[in-house]
């Protein structure tokens, strides 16, 4: 039907640009043919487009109606939370404001205990995002997600708490600064807020340092596409620069808040082959173990979250999250 | 040590199917590994069989080497001597030595026959994790040492062997402007090399049946293309069809009953991609576009088949049903893509990418999504699968007069780019399936 | 949209016209004799294989990935018909080739569509269709090695080469 009508389309137009000759018929059929094909690629691509719009459509639509745990869903802050919350999305345009919404507490100051996501406010809110995350948690992290149920703390809405102090990291929470300085889950004051988005114009200083705090306050600030392209460019640039193995692993941590397990898995396995021997290289160990767990290979989750012990027996702490974590997805 | 080695293989695989995060302009940046150091120790020989010993653990450790996973030491490095299969290793000297795997071989020859035999051992846990011994004629000694070398890649990373295994390709002799391309074969690692036409024909794109006994390829000719099919023990060519048409880029069904390729359209315009049973000799055609649909090939199962098609005005990859039905563009990057092969396990399609006015090869899922670059430059086609599904081989051409193709392989997470050793120019590799 | 294809066609078939104007100065001896009337003209044999190539000009060439005849192939094979027709007893067959920037099984078929289009052409001029058979030779028999456009330009072809009725 559409190559049908394709074919006309080609015949009139073909009819109308050129003037007929009785003696060259074989090349109009050439010409019709090269038409068809051209017109046929068109279609092809339309048809892919329309496709692709389908499919964003869709994923647009199940992100209103699930938002992901540990990431605020823009669409349900803009129409469920208090002002404070959507100002937080709104484009500093108004800095005025923007300022009165700053708590002040400077969580850029990576490592200073409040590096944590913004907090919406009100308690219809905190139920409905609890009752979000127990979906899509349920069964993946039982102890987590019982444990906030049955005690929500104040302070940590919009993202799952660890079951313990120590046993963090699990959730796609930035724990640990860039500096190693432990950031405290409960840390955490209710009055929290997240500091605004720099402007748009702030200048870009390109030094390898500059670069890597501006993708990790990106994480921070939970512009995960940013902090990920931002991450990714560092790597490239700065392949032999001392910080690349954390730039991996704050790679996967963005990755990891999105729920996109495979690209979180590549990038911690990426900080662990870049540095074996670096700051951030138990961690990305244990977390490559829950990346594979979330896709479930969970004999090989099993054996990296195992060897984090026999491979680190100094990272005290990784190791304690690591026998935590290999108790809790049934590695026996 | 080596479980965790074996673990951390796996997310390059899951990782692949997930997407590709790390894949900056299409290139991959991330999956690699570092090789596992493993000492393949020098077998042990009874008399007479030294040199063949000598040989069989060189193979070993060259495969293993080639595979980009190991990283077998120099045995100068090595502590202890051993001097029986029946020792028992001293594992600490082993781990001084830095080796995290330990392989101790014996190799008895008698008559024309000759029987290796293997341990492996994994040096920090001191486990024995396996051992094996295989027996033939001795003028196979190469493929024993294969198949050993095949064991090992298997305990350790979990994949299913390759190494015995045979590579059919085209031989290029001869000036630019007149190659002579003769139909060739040889071992997986670039070892005992055939030439199996004599070259009076422009031979083209030869393929393995699913039992290695046949090959099919095509060849120009002084008045056309043909398809053939040439029988390796008997050395006998048949032709494929009696077509007056032109015939080109043959495949063998993976059950071996069928071969697909395309044929020229009676006006001359045009290819369509055909299908002839070998037993009842019967042509069916699976595309009628007035297009060029060619370089068709079979799903794993044989129930669908990838091809080309400038049915769009350019090289698109598309997918249909064994029958024809169902036509589907799959490939909607920037560029043109072309000679689709699917992977054994059926998860990928390798493909030729035209762009930028360079050549690339690549993978992507079956339905067009998450396509990776292996490797990019001035020319590079053709590509085929190891049986394993982990390696893909293909043809490099180089500039100039004096350049010609050569052919390299490179692991799916895009490391390990590795040149296959050829006596001369050679292009259009195809890898056989595991042999038996 | 179409129009802008015509566009584009005009200044590729601009850019071959330079890219071959660019070759001739190298030694290219069958290259479009008629284009370049050498010292030599009249001196083959009328009806020989030399008098073809020389006086009639053997081979016509292609756009990147394109498979028409451009008005200068249309010049060429109009008097690739007139000889033909002139001396009727000559068979030839018309090769299609394609250059090297492209894979292997494509540019057999689209070598195949290069020379049919030529065939065609020389049926329609007259030619009887049982003197010309064709064969296609994809990217396998390049004339020129650079690595490089003025290279490429020149093995797009399409060559008549005589296989009978004369020496």
């Amino acid at each position: 039907m559409f190559k049908r009508s394709i074919f006309l389309i080609a015949m009139l137009t073909s009819a109308a640009l050129t003037p007929l000759r009785a003696d060259d018929l074989s090349n109009r059929v050439d010409q019709l043919q090269d038409q068809i094909r051209q017109l046929t690629g068109q279609i092809e691509l339309l048809n892919y487009q329309v496709k692709q719009l389908q499919i964003q459509r869709k994923q647009a639509l199940a992100s209103d109606v699930l938002p992901a745990p540990n990431v605020p869903n823009t669409q349900n802050a803009d129409s469920m939370a208090s002002p404070q919350t959507f100002k937080r999305f709104v484009k500093p345009t108004a800095p005025s404001q923007e300022a009165n919404d700053a708590s002040g507490q400077g969580v850029e100051e990576i490592g200073d205990g409040s590096a944590l996501p913004p907090q919406p406010a009100g308690p219809q809110i905190q139920q409905v995002q609890q009752a979000q995350q127990l979906q899509i948690n349920g069964g993946m992290n039982p102890a987590s997600t019982q444990q906030m149920v049955l005690a929500p703390p104040p302070g940590t809405l919009g993202m799952l708490k660890a079951a313990k102090p120590g046993d963090g990291g699990f959730q796609g929470k930035v724990l640990v600064g860039p500096d190693g300085t432990a950031v405290a889950d409960d840390a955490q004051q209710p009055g929290d807020q997240l500091a605004v988005a720099q402007p748009a114009s702030a200048p870009v200083v390109d030094t390898p340092d500059d670069l890597f705090q501006r993708n990790y306050q990106a994480l921070l600030q939970l512009r995960y596409p940013d902090a990920e392209a931002g991450f990714k460019d560092f790597i490239v640039k700065y392949p032999n620069h001392a910080m690349v193995g954390s730039a991996a692993y704050w790679l996967g941590e963005a990755y990891w808040a999105e729920q996109n397990f495979g690209a979180a898995a590549q990038a911690y396995q990426d900080s662990y082959h870049r540095d074996a021997k670096g700051r951030r290289a138990p961690d990305s160990l244990l977390k490559l173990g829950l990346s594979l767990s979330r896709l479930g290979q969970k004999d090989q989750a099993c054996t990296i979250i195992g060897s984090v012990d026999t491979e680190y027996p100094n990272a005290v702490d990784v190791k304690k999250r690591a026998q935590a974590a290999f108790k809790r997805e049934g590695c026996g | 040590m080596i479980k965790l080695f074996r673990a951390l293989l796996i997310f390059m695989v899951v990782a692949l199917s997930a997407n590709h995060a790390l894949a900056v302009n299409g290139t991959v940046t991330s999956g690699k590994i570092d090789p596992l150091p493993i000492a393949i120790t020098p077998f042990i020989a009874n008399a007479g069989s030294e040199n063949d010993a000598a040989a069989i653990s060189g193979v070993i450790a060259n495969d293993l080497a080639r595979s980009g996973y190991f990283s077998p030491l120099a045995p100068e490095s090595f502590i202890e001597k051993i001097t029986s299969f029946d020792q028992t290793p001293n594992f600490a000297s082993w781990s001084q030595a830095k080796a995290q795997a330990l392989v101790m071989g014996n190799v008895t020859g008698s008559g024309d026959k000759i029987t290796v035999a293997f341990k492996l051992y994994d040096v920090n846990t001191q486990a024995f994790l396996g051992g094996s011994s295989f027996t033939a004629p001795s003028k196979l000694s190469r493929r024993l040492a294969h198949k050993v070398a095949d064991l090992i890649y298997n305990k350790i990373t979990g994949f299913a062997p390759y190494f015995d295994t045979r590579i059919v390709y085209v031989d290029e002799t001869g000036p630019k402007n007149a190659r002579i391309k003769k139909l060739a074969m040889m071992d997986q690692d670039g070892f005992n090399p055939r030439i199996l036409s004599n070259g009076k024909e422009i031979l083209l794109t030869p393929r393995f049946s699913p039992t290695t006994q046949e090959i099919t390829y095509s060849a120009i000719g002084s008045d056309s293309s043909r398809v053939y099919i040439y029988n390796i023990d008997t050395g006998q060519k048949e032709i494929v069809g009696d077509f007056k048409n032109m015939s080109f880029a043959p495949r063998f069904s993976p059950d071996g009953q069928k071969v697909i390729m395309s044929l020229e359209s009676d006006d001359g315009r045009n290819a369509n991609i055909y299908e002839l049973d070998l037993r009842s000799r019967q042509t069916r055609q699976i595309t009628n576009e007035p297009s060029i649909n060619t370089a068709p090939c079979y799903s794993p199962d044989g129930s669908r088949i990838a091809f080309e098609s400038d049915r769009g005005g350019s090289q698109q990859i598309y997918v249909m049903g064994a029958d024809g039905s169902n036509q589907q563009r799959v490939s909607f990057g920037n560029g043109a893509y072309s000679t689709p092969v699917w992977s054994p396990d059926g998860k990928y399609l390798a493909f030729t990418k035209q762009s930028d006015g360079g050549f690339g090869i690549g993978i992507m899922n079956v339905d067009g999504s998450g396509e990776r670059i292996l490797t990019e430059g001035f020319h590079n086609e053709g590509p085929t699968w190891s049986p394993n599904s982990r390696v893909v081989m293909f043809f490099r051409d180089t500039r100039g007069e004096t350049g010609g193709a050569q052919l390299w392989s490179v692991d799916i997470s895009g490391y390990n780019e590795q040149q296959v050793p050829t006596a001369d120019f050679a292009s259009d590799p195809a890898w056989s399936p595991l042999l038996k | 949209m179409i129009s802008r294809l015509a566009g584009l066609k005009y200044i590729g078939l601009t850019c071959c016209f330079l890219a071959l104007a660019a070759c001739s100065r190298k030694d290219q001896p069958n290259l479009d004799a008629g284009m370049n009337n050498a010292p030599g003209v009249g001196q083959a044999a009328p009806g020989s294989k030399a008098d073809f190539a020389t006086n009639v000009g053997d081979r016509v060439f292609f756009l990147n990935n394109q498979t028409d005849l451009s008005p200068e192939a249309n010049d060429t094979l109009t008097k690739q018909a007139n000889w033909l027709k002139q001396y009727g007893q000559v068979t030839v067959q018309v090769e299609g080739h394609a250059d090297e920037r492209g894979t292997r099984e494509y540019n057999i078929a689209l070598s195949a569509r290069r020379a049919t289009a030529t065939r065609n052409f020389l049926i329609q001029q007259g030619v009887q269709a049982n003197r010309i058979s064709s064969i296609a030779y994809g990217k396998e028999r390049p004339v020129a090695l650079c690595d490089a456009e003025q290279c490429w330009s020149q093995n797009r072809r399409a060559v008549t080469v005589i296989t009978g009725g004369t020496n």
